[in-house]
């Protein structure tokens, strides 16, 4: 699913970013990258969405290899995978139902389909009643939840949560990640990138913590999450 | 690309010349006074080719025959017979001045050049004198007859070939007879040379308008992508293709241009008409009247004009978008 073979990531060949890293995960993984600022998750993350190509090694998703990819393949690339941002990125100007369908319409989808399975993902996340409502109007859970449906509409194979709950209340963020467990456990592969060791402790499950760069640790942490 | 797709794309183009109203303003104004000026340019060549052309089938030339006197007085320098004025010959004889005219007809018709010959005698040049006078004033050429007509016969000449005009005129007035020669063929040179100047001039200002549209364009569409840059980029995050990114944008600037030549072409098209009903009443002059007569009506451009207008500003509404966006769909 995810493969990362030596690769390494230098800006403006001087600074590196990330350190002949060695990485594999396999389909159906839930996979929490921690590290502090600046240790670098973020280019991890731009390295899988294809936003920056490695200076060396090879980085392999979805059965993409993304250091050879054609340019007019990146759009179909892009749409095997779900995409959360911290700061949740959606459309002022449209509202909940056009947010989460905006995705589908990118790719094409006929009217139709879109009609039918826009709502269906918004009962899946809780969010019929907010259909018409605008992203000012909700709470940050909330929009974050519309987030979440939006990525989850294509029905891609992995979503890729970059800080997911940097923005939302504490309690908030354990709803945000259950989402998440519950999507992986429907056969989803999850990444999720935190800072926040308290989630994670609390979760468990495999683990990276990458630092300047290299992976650090790399294994399984048991969560006392009781729902598990 | 789906058509509810497409439907929803041009949709957002079409919204975003709401959202961003008063640039869009700024700019249907700016672009509307640039095609304005490039549409008066186009008039304005069409018109002075068109009046050349006109000028140009006056291929005419008027040839004025030495009265009779001096007719008689050049025989008498060359010591050659005179011959009989016509108001002094009788009836019953031969009038030897008709002769005289009959043969410098039939030598300017021998030139190449020349497709026509009409005698305009001098008699019918008094009486096209008391035309243009009105009825209350010809009374006062009623004197001029027979002899003390001042007036000399004279032929008008068309030739076939504009640009041989002085060489046949010279040929003409070699012709024993002929006094003097006047042609309009100063009119057509100065207006071929008005004419060039305004293609050269036309050229320039439109190229240059072309960039300043393309220019306007570009910043319009630059505002309306910084409006919606968090869009653009989530456009790319979800698997948008270039092109789906860039169709409201190319809509967006269509929908400018169209919208300025819309707004140029009817301007033009109420000016043109006002000025052309006001000069062409009020002109006294003949042959102003007459130049006026030969200004193209605008029904004859109205689909070249238009057809400019639309082509060119989509052709600006669509470079100026392509340029703009070409920065914002490297993700």
């Amino acid at each position: 699913m995810i493969e990362l073979v030596d690769v390494s990531l230098k800006y403006d060949n001087e600074t590196t970013a990330v350190d002949n890293l060695n990485l594999k995960i396999e389909q159906g993984e839930f996979v929490f990258i921690v590290g502090s600022s600046g240790a670098g998750k973020s280019s991890i993350i731009k390295l899988l969405l294809r936003e920056r190509v490695a200076t060396s090694g090879i980085v392999k998703v979805n059965g993409y290899n993304l250091n050879k990819i054609k340019k007019r393949k990146i759009p179909e690339f892009r749409r095997s995978l779900g995409v959360v941002f911290q700061d949740f990125r959606l459309i002022p100007n449209l509202n909940v139902f056009d947010n989460v369908a905006f995705s589908l319409r990118v790719t094409n989808a006929s009217p139709k389909y879109i009609r039918t399975r826009v709502p269906y993902i918004l009962e899946l996340m809780g969010l019929t009643d907010k259909a018409k409502r605008f992203p000012h109007e909700l709470s940050g859970g909330e929009q974050q939840r519309v987030a979440l449906a939006r990525a989850l509409v294509n029905d891609p194979p992995m979503i890729i949560a970059d800080e997911p709950t940097g923005n939302v209340d504490p309690e908030l963020s354990y709803e945000i990640v259950s989402l998440l467990k519950e999507i992986n456990d429907c056969g989803t592969t999850v990444i999720m990138v935190t800072h926040e060791h308290d989630i994670v402790r609390y979760f468990g499950g495999r683990t990276i913590s990458i630092q300047k760069g290299k992976i650090e640790y790399d294994g399984y942490l048991g969560g006392n999450d009781e729902s598990e | 690309m789906r058509a509810s797709s497409f439907s929803y794309l041009s949709k957002q183009g079409v919204k975003s010349l709401w959202s961003n109203r008063m640039m869009t303003l700024a700019s249907v104004g700016v672009l509307t006074a640039c095609l304005l000026i490039v549409g008066f340019a186009v008039l304005l060549t069409e018109n002075i080719n068109n009046m050349v052309k006109f000028v140009e089938q006056q291929n005419e030339f008027k040839a004025f025959v030495y009265t009779e006197k001096a007719y008689n007085q050049m025989l008498t320098d060359k010591n050659e017979e005179t011959i009989v004025p016509s108001y002094e010959t009788k009836p019953g004889e031969e009038n030897q001045w008709l002769g005289v005219l009959e043969k410098i007809e039939q030598e300017i018709k021998k030139i190449d050049n020349v497709s026509s010959v009409e005698l305009v005698t001098k008699e019918e040049g008094i009486e096209e004198m008391k035309k243009q006078l009105g009825p209350e004033q010809a009374s006062l050429l009623d004197d001029y007859k027979g002899e003390d007509n001042p007036l000399n016969d004279s032929f008008t000449v068309t030739v076939d070939d504009l640009s041989l005009l002085d060489k046949t005129i010279s040929e003409v007035e070699k012709i024993e007879g002929i006094e003097i020669v006047t042609a309009a063929s100063e009119a057509a040179s100065t207006l071929t040379s008005i004419r060039n100047i305004i293609n050269v001039v036309g050229w320039a200002i439109i190229g240059a308008l072309v960039i300043v549209s393309l220019v306007i364009i570009t910043n319009t569409i630059r505002a309306s992508i910084f409006t919606r840059r968090k869009e653009l980029n989530i456009m790319k995050y979800v698997g948008a293709t270039n092109s789906f990114i860039r169709l409201p944008f190319i809509i967006e600037g269509i929908c400018l241009g169209l919208l300025s030549a819309l707004i140029a072409f009817g301007v033009i098209w109420v000016g043109y008409e006002a000025v052309l009903n006001t000069f062409v009443d009020k002109v006294s002059s003949q042959w102003l009247q007459e130049a006026f007569r030969s200004i193209i009506p605008f029904e004859d451009v109205a689909l070249q004009l238009g057809g400019f207008f639309a082509i060119s500003s989509i052709v600006i509404g669509v470079l100026g978008s392509v340029v703009s966006i070409r920065n914002h769909i490297k993700v």
